[in-house]
């Protein structure tokens, strides 16, 4: 036994127990399996595949009209009024207790197949609350306990959705992504390849304390370095990309510079490499619509994942992003809108991964920085807390609600600050501490 | 490699009266014709007077090569390129 490595994992699984989101993959089993491979002694004595797929729903997803309460419709529809989904367009699940917005049809299926489940009651938390414990914090700006810090914004939530601690400013604190991805490195049989790849740009749930994301952007493939990749036009530019070649390949006594010209080098090779695999791997044949923005990311990654072994990958990151959740107004037509691009593009990826066999090891699941509120503006819902989150794949234990769904009534049980709280765990408004 | 490819864009793309923003080279182009001269300019103006001998020697060879045409847009593509090789160099980069 390697003395050192078990209190730096055991530290580590405290450390990534700091955020909600461990509670969705927990629920099935992901956590645990997670854990074994963390606590490996020899990562590299890992030969099976393994990858994780991170679809970030930005501007706070309303769940409450995703997953609604079914067998208990009338609460919810007393408060949602105009915004209520109507119970006979429900898609209800087999137990009767939850319905499907309509727009979700497709995740029916795959909950039907059991290949997706929901997480219930989920949102950033170190640990258990009380209302009573955030209005004394509100009223004292001190509390015993450890208060996440500026709930309902969605900048502060999303870093901390990504995160295993608060970031204090200027700090690039490691998310829980690229703290796996530090250990798991050593289990690819390339390990200057990257494990880590985000379809969506730069974000924190994947940097870790060494491992940073490749970027890739969908439609676009690979990213180069345009001007030095020995392009035919103009006339000069492979004369260019040579001369640049020549630059890079010197022998620097520099370290800095030894490693700036490393860096350049690496990158090259590795955008060249996934470039010339990608190019050369068979089409992926299961229906996509590459319109769909979330679909067309979702493909970028399956297309990656059909190169794993050519490019000598065993555990993967992959991090894709929707918007626009953020529906202060126009909501019933936005939210449909939303969830109908979500549904298809999840289906779609879900049939691609079990098209390239690996419907076991592939899991997907969601987050959102917050809920909305059950309560509504008129025309649109405010950031929240709590809310569900989806877990899709072959090793999800689907076809059912982990965890305690949101308890609420349709009558005020006390207010706070003019905020009337309709349940034991409500805030204001409907604002949920999660489970 | 988005802020190599970002800087090149202006080094090479920008154009005078264009949307991007466009470097003066008046100056400069007027040396592409006397290669030792441009670099000695680039070298002061981009690396205080510190171009190690083989990156003068890498952008001599490049400002040799004929594939540039003889032409205004030749002449052009040379300066841009010295620019190009000497802002993307690792001893231009790591700031000293």
């Amino acid at each position: 036994m390697n003395g050192c490595k078990q209190p730096g994992r055991r530290k580590f699984l405290r450390q990534l127990g700091a955020t909600s989101a461990w509670s969705a993959l927990a629920v099935t089993g992901q956590l645990p399996l997670m854990a074994r491979a963390l606590a490996a002694e020899n990562y590299s004595g890992i030969n099976d595949y393994r990858s994780l797929v991170c679809v970030f729903l930005s501007g706070g997803i309303d769940t409450h009209s995703a997953f609604v309460p079914y067998a208990n419709y009338d609460n919810y529809a007393a408060l949602r009024q105009t915004l209520a989904i109507p119970r006979s367009q429900l898609l209800a699940d087999s137990s009767g207790a939850m319905g499907f917005h309509p727009a979700l049809a497709p995740l029916r299926s795959l909950y039907d197949e059991g290949k997706l489940g929901i997480a219930a009651n989920l949102g950033n938390l170190f640990e258990a609350l009380t209302p009573t414990d955030l209005f004394d914090y509100f009223r004292d700006n001190v509390s015993s306990k450890a208060i996440p810090r500026e709930l309902f914004s969605h900048s502060h939530q999303s870093d901390l959705v990504q995160l295993n601690a608060i970031r204090r400013p200027g700090s690039e604190a490691p998310g829980w992504g690229g703290l796996m991805a530090d250990r798991l490195v050593e289990a690819n049989t390339n390990p200057s390849f990257p494990l880590s790849y985000t379809i969506a740009g730069n974000n924190l749930w994947q940097t870790g304390q060494t491992s940073r994301p490749f970027s890739v952007r969908p439609g676009q493939g690979i990213p180069v370095f345009e001007h030095f990749d020995g392009d035919t036009w103009p006339r000069w530019e492979p004369a260019r990309s040579t001369a640049w070649s020549q630059i890079l390949e010197r022998s620097y006594s520099h370290p800095l510079e030894a490693q700036v010209a490393k860096a350049m080098l690496g990158t090259r090779q590795r955008s060249d490499l996934l470039r010339s695999e990608l190019d050369a791997a068979p089409p992926l044949t299961t229906p996509f619509n590459e319109d769909n923005w979330i679909e067309n990311q979702l493909r970028s990654v399956a297309r990656l994942i059909s190169i794993r072994q050519r490019v000598g990958m065993r555990r993967q990151l992959f991090f894709v992003e929707l918007g626009n959740w953020d529906t202060h107004s126009n909501h019933l037509e936005r939210h449909a809108e939303q969830l109908t691009d979500l549904a298809n593009g999840l289906f779609s990826f879900q049939r691609t991964i079990d098209e390239l066999g690996l419907g076991d090891s592939v899991t997907t699941f969601t987050v959102s920085e917050f809920n909305r509120t059950l309560t509504i503006n008129g025309d649109g819902t405010d950031h929240a807390w709590a809310g569900d989150q989806l877990v899709m794949g072959g090793a999800v234990e689907g076809g059912k609600v982990h965890g305690q769904p949101i308890d609420y009534q349709s009558t005020g049980i006390g207010e706070h600050w003019g905020d009337t709280l309709f349940g034991a765990a409500d805030v204001g408004s409907g604002r949920f501490i999660p489970a | 490699m988005a802020s190599t490819n970002m800087l090149n864009a202006h080094v090479q793309d920008a154009q005078t009266g264009g949307s991007r923003t466009y470097l003066d080279l008046t100056t400069e182009l007027a040396l592409v014709t006397q290669p030792t001269r441009l670099v000695d300019r680039l070298d002061l103006l981009l690396t205080n007077g510190s171009m190690s001998a083989s990156l003068r020697e890498t952008l001599l060879t490049h400002l040799a090569d004929t594939s540039f045409p003889n032409t205004s847009d030749g002449r052009q593509g040379k300066l841009r390129d010295a620019i190009s090789l000497v802002i993307n160099s690792p001893e231009y980069l790591v700031q000293k």
